[in-house]
């Protein structure tokens, strides 16, 4: 069976941000997750760098200084070349929704130190596991959720930015589904009440403010206290 | 420029000529790339100088122009030609030009001058995440044909508009500093940036 179609991507305007490298570091690290699945954008991104390079190439020149080549130099000193080498790491989480190792973007991985078995997360209502994703705005948060299946969540409706990157499995709220790879921004004004797919749900939110929330995240956290 | 690099033992047989800031002529872009492939398989130092006079200069005003100091840019361009010289091996010009492999690099050393820690852009290994495209949709994109249709798009984008996208995203201007400092109303800073984006959207798209 083929899977299922990604739907929901990043905006032009955040994929253009993203490849000038002037996204957030929390949108940064949403986005560049949702590419790791998704062909559609990762050739639009490659467009975008395009740009970049052709900004860069067409740019007016400014001198530097009279050092920078000898310090270069100095620097390279002895240096080697990288052979290129497949030498993929494994970027995967054990997790209880399923037999072998859920594979996760590199970027993902380089938040969850030594986090990578999802029975070592904390736990929530509904058996719910989460790990913390830190940034270095401290008014920018961030979760990777364990929905165990078919749990739903009840309705719900609040003020602050979330979005979230479905990374295993999938759920569903009134407006659709939400499959691997789909990134979903929760919009001020809508309510919401999901239920995880099946096979159970692994995504990564982020969000602003510390106020109320909505979306899945919402759903969580307003029937306990993380 | 000139080249003066008889102080180097450089024992390829690339010509030292003059390249031009004249962007994606075929010249310029093989140039560049017969440079970055010397020095992935020679460590040739006149072609690292080569790149080194085409780019640190435009990778100067660039990054004062976004925001750096004098000192901070100049520590970039150190951490970019020190990359140059260690990746050029694993440079494939059948993925992107010389150009746009340097402003990737760039980008990144600028971002992790900034955040100091995790990598925001995919490895490799990233790969066999992807989910698979139907094939009749699945297109092969060539960095000539990538660079032709945005050279294409730039020429027939109206001045107006090729100014403020590159304000706005290369630059990373808020829309009010760019209405401020155009002296433009912010709705039709606005309205300008969205018709750029369209239009590059439909480039994407057509492609």
């Amino acid at each position: 069976m083929l899977p299922k179609e990604i739907n929901l991507h990043p905006s032009s305007d955040m994929l253009l941000k993203y490849s000038m490298g002037n996204t957030t570091e929390a949108e940064s690290l949403i986005i560049s997750c949702h590419i790791a699945y998704c062909a559609e954008c990762k050739e639009e991104l490659k467009k975008y760098e395009t740009l970049g390079g052709y900004y860069l190439s067409n740019h007016k020149e400014l001198s530097v200084s009279k050092d920078l080549w000898k310090n270069i130099l100095e620097r390279v000193d002895g240096l080697d070349q990288e052979q290129y080498q497949a030498n993929y790491t494994s970027h995967s989480i054990k997790s209880n929704l399923s037999h072998s190792d859920i594979k996760i973007p590199s970027t993902l991985s380089g938040y969850l130190g030594p986090d990578f078995d999802t029975k070592n997360w904390k736990s929530s209502i509904n058996n719910i596991k989460y790990k913390d994703i830190k940034f270095q705005d401290r008014n920018i948060s961030g979760k990777l959720l364990e929905i165990p299946a078919n749990k739903s969540m009840p309705k719900h409706g609040h003020e602050a930015l979330e979005a979230t990157l479905v990374l295993y499995g999938g759920y569903c709220d009134e407006k659709g589904d939400y499959n691997k790879g789909d990134l979903v921004v929760a919009s001020c004004d809508e309510v919401h009440s999901p239920v995880s797919a099946s096979s159970g749900c692994i995504c990564l939110v982020v969000y602003s403010g510390s106020l109320q929330f909505k979306g899945l995240l919402g759903s969580i956290l307003n029937l306990t206290k993380f | 420029m000139q080249l003066n690099l008889k102080s180097f033992n450089s024992n390829t047989a690339m010509k030292s000529r003059n390249i031009k800031a004249d962007t994606f002529s075929a010249d310029t872009n093989d140039d560049l790339t017969l440079c970055v492939e010397l020095i992935g398989k020679n460590q040739d130092k006149l072609a690292f100088n080569t790149i080194f006079k085409y780019f640190a200069p435009r990778l100067k005003s660039f990054l004062v122009k976004a925001g750096s100091t004098d000192t901070q840019a100049e520590e970039v361009i150190q951490e970019v030609m020190i990359a140059v010289w260690t990746k050029s091996s694993t440079y494939d010009s059948n993925k992107s030009s010389v150009s746009t492999w340097i402003y990737t690099i760039a980008r990144n050393k600028r971002i992790d001058k900034i955040r100091k820690e995790k990598r925001h852009y995919l490895s490799e290994s990233d790969e066999g995440l992807e989910i698979p495209v139907d094939s009749t949709q699945e297109k092969e994109i060539f960095t000539a044909q990538v660079s032709n249709s945005l050279k294409k798009y730039m020429s027939n984008l109206p001045e107006e508009q090729s100014k403020l996208l590159k304000l706005s995203y290369f630059y990373n201007k808020t829309h009010a500093d760019i209405s401020a400092e155009l002296k433009i109303p912010l709705g039709t800073v606005k309205s300008r940036i969205r018709l750029a984006l369209t239009k590059m959207r439909h480039l994407v798209e057509v492609n």
